[in-house]
């Protein structure tokens, strides 16, 4: 779906990362990928990966689990932490089953076994994109939603609060001891700022940003 | 008939030559009238004494005239007209003051002339048998001194003197008065003509006298009257007539005068002429003096006190006590002593000197020879007992102990020697006693038993006691128990061999006599007790000697060991039989180095040999297994230990060993070094099926990169143009791949496969690398990290690849699991290698749950404290490090969790050991 110039945002290339302590591994999947059209940069460790790269806009890494120094998974915990949406295909040398479920629990995208066939490899890479992709999607749209929340006045989020709890107006009126014409109002203000035509998009919006009774969006 | 007249002319010349008499001082003139000449025994002694006494008795100056009548000689035929003239014309002219006839004939003549001679001259009747004197004639001019023969007497002494005395020849010669005599005797005699038979000789020539008296019968006695004139008419003087009758007779011979004895004849009452004379002589003394003869009685002349010489005493064996009481014997011989006694002291004195001196020397060249022969016996003894063979000891301890004994004259020898009891006895283990006694103990308790003698013994001291009586009074049960035993003098010696500790004491006595101690005994008899103390020394140090001997012969037995010995210097063997049976060498064979070399494996033969040599040269202890072939073609193994030793004594060197047979051991050994295989094997499956996980990667890695690398240059062929280059870089790319997966696979086949352990040199490092390389993938999932410090250069170890990989592996994995409680972050495995010593040590370090209280149980097999453990990797870890010769321990790390060590000797180039 993804090829080198295939790319939905222009501005965003998709990398392929490979870091793995074997440099023979290395050569020889960045020579398959990029004989399937992937842009490709290889490390022989997680450090010259972490000082040497700077992935902006959709990027996966193909990671092999036992390497020294740093955790596979640790690796993938910091990633997130940088905002690097990237998507993490582990390789392995030895098929650890606990192991596999561990890294899938942790969030890879894939877990695959050395010796890779290339259309597996190809196949995950190029879902791992889309994923990266579509998290990106995904995050600039809660961005959207979290601007348009930033507009809302306190009072519109309580209401709101209330309004993706299920509650009818009438309840949501009494709980805050307002009328429910207000509550009304409130209802089509917010509707309008954040941009949804249905209670159930906005439910999904509320979802999204995680609104709590607190009503902090988590990020 | 001139002969007759030379008397007369000589008294002539006598009275011509005689000096002439001063004026008016007229000398007394005495006549002696001699019957026979004037020598005529014994009127000789008579006449002489006359003289002799007037001369110096009278006080006036006398002048004595001798006169001889011969006539008596012949006989009545004889004229005496001539003489009477003579005499008458002699002393016409000069007065006569005294006038002595001597002897019978002499006082015959005189008495019957008187008228016509002397008419008034005085006159002495001297010297003549009162039978013979005319009493009635006697008148107032006449003094008389008679002589009272008693020839009875004579005959009476002989028979007292020799009772068995049957014949008695008389000599008597044939004069006038002998004649008288004859028939006076015969009358004398006839009453003991019963008892004696009398042999008349006076018609013998004195010749024929001679001869009957030469051939008398036994059981004769000759008795001597009077010989003036034999029956031939030969006249004789008496001294001649005894001498030669004394010379031939063959009996005892007697006379009647005391002037015979001493010349022949035996003796008796014998008429003493001297006293005779001097009577007589006193009697013209007085007469001389003025004297009234007639007035002068002088009693009749008896024989005197019985005497007898001596010598003729013995010669006829006339014992002195049936001599008459009273008697005096005469010329006893003077004793050799007696007349030379002087000479004889000197003799004597020097005799006695030379005596004493041979005696000395003789003493001396006795105890010298003595003084030899005991140091013969002793240089015997020192020599025999040098070389004595300690069964021979108590034989020859005996023997010598007579031989001393009969040396030096000495009757009891005795050696005690103590027991090792308590309280200490002694033993009475060799007695020398000849003439026996009273029966001695075996032993006795030596505390109550000659206490003194012992305490001087203890003390070092030679007890020597000459005399009983000296011993001082603590000593007084010693003195009883040696009078007990007889004993006289004792000399003991204490025995000790080498001056040590009092083993026994020597002990030589006397039962006969007393005797002293001096230091020619002493000293030759204190090296007879040495050589004794040495040669028991010897004999106990061999009875303990062969005990010990036979422990050890029967503690190797009972093991089965084989005792061995090698002479450096020779190059042979000695060897128990039990050790020569394990050869199957013969029991008398001589074993030479070469010997030894046919039996051991060839094989086998130089590591024997090296390490001889090395025991030898570099006195390292011999610890060698290797093979023997037996004759039916068995294979038999021995295990051999051996130690140099070299004795200080003769400084030669033997290497002591001992061998044992192994080969069920052997066999034992290699089953279980089987068995071990199979089980190191298994584990190592097992533990390569732990690994499964990395050894997967570790092929899967290559594998991986050979795929991608083929299916990206299939990419690169599809498009157009192809990149050949990067193809090719692809190709070379895929066949390094895949020779890495090969060494994989290699790799992994030389684990699983179950091979002989060979020992060649490995560097432990690229071990320990390797190990680590093929776990890697494990440990980082297992979230471990490892941190190795492995020293540079260091020295390869001999050992088994395959077998050091296991062991490595084992102690990791060991280490990894030990942590496996940790939080992640915090296992850490630490591995260090270093060159201690000699040797190649490496460290495992984890930092882990630690060791529990009993470190050693981790080696053991099943042993574990992981749930689902099989409890053999340490096991196998230790059993590798020990077939390698090496060690491996375990010890709490100070900080946290545990280290396991293991040590491995340098690989030798010149060692080349096949198990």
């Amino acid at each position: 779906m993804f090829a080198k110039n295939d790319t939905p945002h222009a501005s965003h290339p998709a990398t392929v990362y490979i870091v793995d302590d074997d440099p023979d591994m290395v050569k020889a999947l960045t020579r398959l990928l990029r004989s399937k059209q992937f842009d490709v940069r290889g490390f022989t460790s997680v450090r010259a990966f972490l000082e040497g790269c700077h992935p902006v806009g959709t990027s996966c890494l193909v990671l092999d689990v036992a390497m020294p120094e740093i955790d596979g998974l640790e690796l993938q915990q910091r990633l997130i932490h940088q905002g690097l949406l990237i998507s993490i295909i582990f390789l392995t040398g030895h098929g650890d089953i606990p192991m596999s479920v561990r890294a899938i629990k942790a969030g890879a995208t894939d877990f695959l076994t050395k010796p890779v066939e290339a259309s597996t490899l190809v196949q995950a890479v190029r879902a791992a994109l889309e994923t990266a992709e579509s998290r990106r999607l995904r995050i600039v749209e809660t961005e959207a939603w979290s601007a348009r929340l930033a507009k809302l006045t306190p009072r519109e989020l309580e209401v709101m609060r209330h309004v993706v709890a299920g509650k009818l107006n009438k309840q949501i009126a009494a709980d805050l001891g307002t009328g429910q014409q207000n509550i009304k109002l409130h209802r089509a203000h917010i509707m309008r700022k954040m941009g949804v035509a249905s209670l159930a998009d906005l439910v999904r919006v509320a979802e999204r940003l995680s609104l709590g009774k607190q009503g902090s969006v988590q990020k | 008939m001139g002969l007759r007249l030379i008397p007369f002319y000589a008294v002539f010349l006598i009275l011509a030559l005689s000096p002439p008499h001063l004026e008016g001082a007229e000398p007394r003139r005495v006549l002696l009238l001699h019957s026979f000449d004037r020598d005529f025994a014994p009127f000789n002694v008579l006449s002489g004494s006359l003289r002799t006494t007037l001369v110096s008795q009278s006080p006036e100056p006398v002048d004595v005239i001798d006169v001889t009548l011969d006539s008596a000689r012949f006989g009545d035929t004889v004229q005496e007209g001539p003489l009477i003239d003579f005499l008458l014309a002699l002393f016409s002219e000069h007065r006569l003051d005294l006038v002595i006839p001597i002897g019978g004939p002499a006082t015959q003549f005189s008495q019957r002339h008187r008228q016509r001679l002397f008419p008034n001259t005085p006159m002495l009747i001297a010297g003549t048998d009162q039978r013979l004197i005319q009493r009635f004639a006697l008148g107032t001019n006449d003094a008389v001194v008679a002589v009272g023969n008693q020839p009875v007497k004579i005959v009476e002494t002989i028979l007292q003197l020799l009772p068995q005395t049957a014949h008695i020849a008389v000599v008597i010669g044939n004069s006038p008065l002998e004649r008288f005599w004859l028939g006076e005797l015969r009358t004398a005699f006839s009453p003991l003509t019963n008892q004696v038979d009398f042999i008349w000789l006076n018609d013998l020539s004195f010749a024929k006298m001679l001869q009957r008296c030469a051939t008398l019968p036994p059981r004769s006695a000759v008795f001597y009257a009077l010989l003036a004139v034999d029956a031939e008419g030969v006249p004789y003087i008496e001294e001649r007539v005894l001498s030669q009758l004394h010379a031939v007779s063959k009996a005892p011979l007697f006379g009647l005068h005391d002037t015979q004895l001493g010349r022949g004849i035996v003796g008796g009452p014998l008429m003493a002429i001297e006293d005779i004379s001097r009577n007589t002589a006193k009697a013209a003394v007085r007469i001389l003096g003025g004297e009234r003869p007639s007035t002068i009685q002088i009693p009749t002349q008896v024989p005197a006190i019985p005497r007898f010489d001596w010598r003729e005493l013995q010669r006829w064996g006339i014992s002195e006590a049936n001599l008459p009481p009273g008697s005096k014997v005469e010329f006893r011989q003077p004793t050799f002593w007696e007349l030379h006694w002087r000479k004889t002291l000197a003799v004597l004195l020097f005799c006695c000197l030379q005596t004493a001196l041979i005696i000395s020397l003789l003493v001396n060249r006795a105890k010298r020879r003595q003084g030899e022969a005991v140091a013969t016996l002793v240089a015997d003894l020192s020599s025999k007992f040098i070389n004595l063979p300690p069964s021979e000891v108590d034989r020859e301890i005996e023997d010598a102990q007579r031989k001393v004994c009969e040396c030096l004259g000495l009757d009891l020898s005795a050696l005690w020697q103590w027991s090792a009891d308590t309280p200490p006895y002694l033993r009475l283990s060799h007695l020398y006693r000849p003439q026996g006694g009273p029966p001695t103990p075996e032993r006795f308790d030596s505390r109550d038993t000659f206490p003194w003698c012992l305490k001087q013994l203890l003390d070092g001291k030679i007890v020597a006691v000459s005399s009983m009586e000296s011993l001082p009074p603590e000593a007084a049960r010693d003195r009883d128990l040696w009078h007990y035993f007889g004993i006289k003098s004792n000399l003991t010696f204490p025995l000790s061999a080498g001056g040590g500790q009092v083993i026994g004491a020597l002990g030589f006595n006397t039962t006969r006599v007393e005797r002293s101690w001096p230091d020619a005994i002493m000293k030759p008899l204190q090296l007879v007790a040495q050589i004794f103390a040495n040669a028991l020394a010897r004999q106990m140090a061999d009875q303990s000697l062969r005990e010990s001997e036979a422990r050890l012969n029967l503690a190797a037995d009972s093991a089965e060991a084989g005792l061995w010995e090698l002479d450096c210097r020779t190059q042979a063997f000695w060897a128990t039989d039990k050790a020569r049976r394990l050869f199957e060498f013969a029991p008398d064979e001589f074993i030479s180095m070469k010997r030894l070399q046919r039996a051991v494996h060839p094989d086998d033969w130089s590591l024997v040999q090296i390490s001889l040599e090395r025991c030898v040269q570099a006195r390292e202890p011999i610890k060698v297994e290797y093979r023997v072939r037996l004759s039916d073609g068995r294979i038999r193994w021995i295990g051999s230990r051996g130690r140099l030793h070299s004795t200080s004594a003769d400084k030669s060197e033997r290497v002591l060993g001992v061998s044992i047979d192994i080969t069920e051991q052997r066999r034992a050994e290699l089953e279980a070094q089987e068995l071990r295989g199979n089980l190191t094997h298994l584990t190592r499956v097992n533990s390569l099926s732990v690994l499964s996980g990395s050894l997967a990667h570790e092929l899967n890695q290559p594998l991986g990169i050979i795929l991608s690398n083929a299916q990206a240059a299939q990419e690169l062929l599809l498009q157009a143009p192809p990149d050949i280059s990067e193809v090719q870089a692809i190709l070379s790319d895929i066949v390094t791949a895949d020779r890495r997966a090969g060494e994989v696979i290699d790799r992994l086949r030389s684990m699983l496969k179950r091979g002989h352990m060979s020992l060649q040199p490995v560097p432990l490092n690229q071990i320990i690398e390797e190990v680590l390389r093929l776990i890697k993938a494990d440990l980082i999932g297992r979230g471990i990290t490892v941190a190795c410090t492995l020293a540079p250069d260091l020295p390869p170890v001999a050992g088994d690849r395959v077998q050091l990989q296991q062991l490595v592996l084992n102690l990791i994995l060991n280490g990894a699991d030990a942590m496996a409680g940790n939080p992640p972050g915090t296992r850490r495995l630490h591995l260090q290698t270093m060159l201690h010593q000699d040797r190649v040590r490496a460290s495992v370090w984890d930092e882990g749950c630690g060791l529990p209280q009993s470190v050693e149980r981790l080696f053991e097999p099943f042993y574990t404290t992981k749930p689902h453990g099989l409890g053999m990797g340490l096991t196998i870890c230790r059993s590798i490090v020990n077939a390698h010769s090496g060690r491996l321990w375990a010890e709490p790390h100070p900080e946290r969790g545990a280290v396991f060590w293991f040590e491995l000797p340098i690989a030798d180039e010149k060692r080349g050991e096949r198990l």
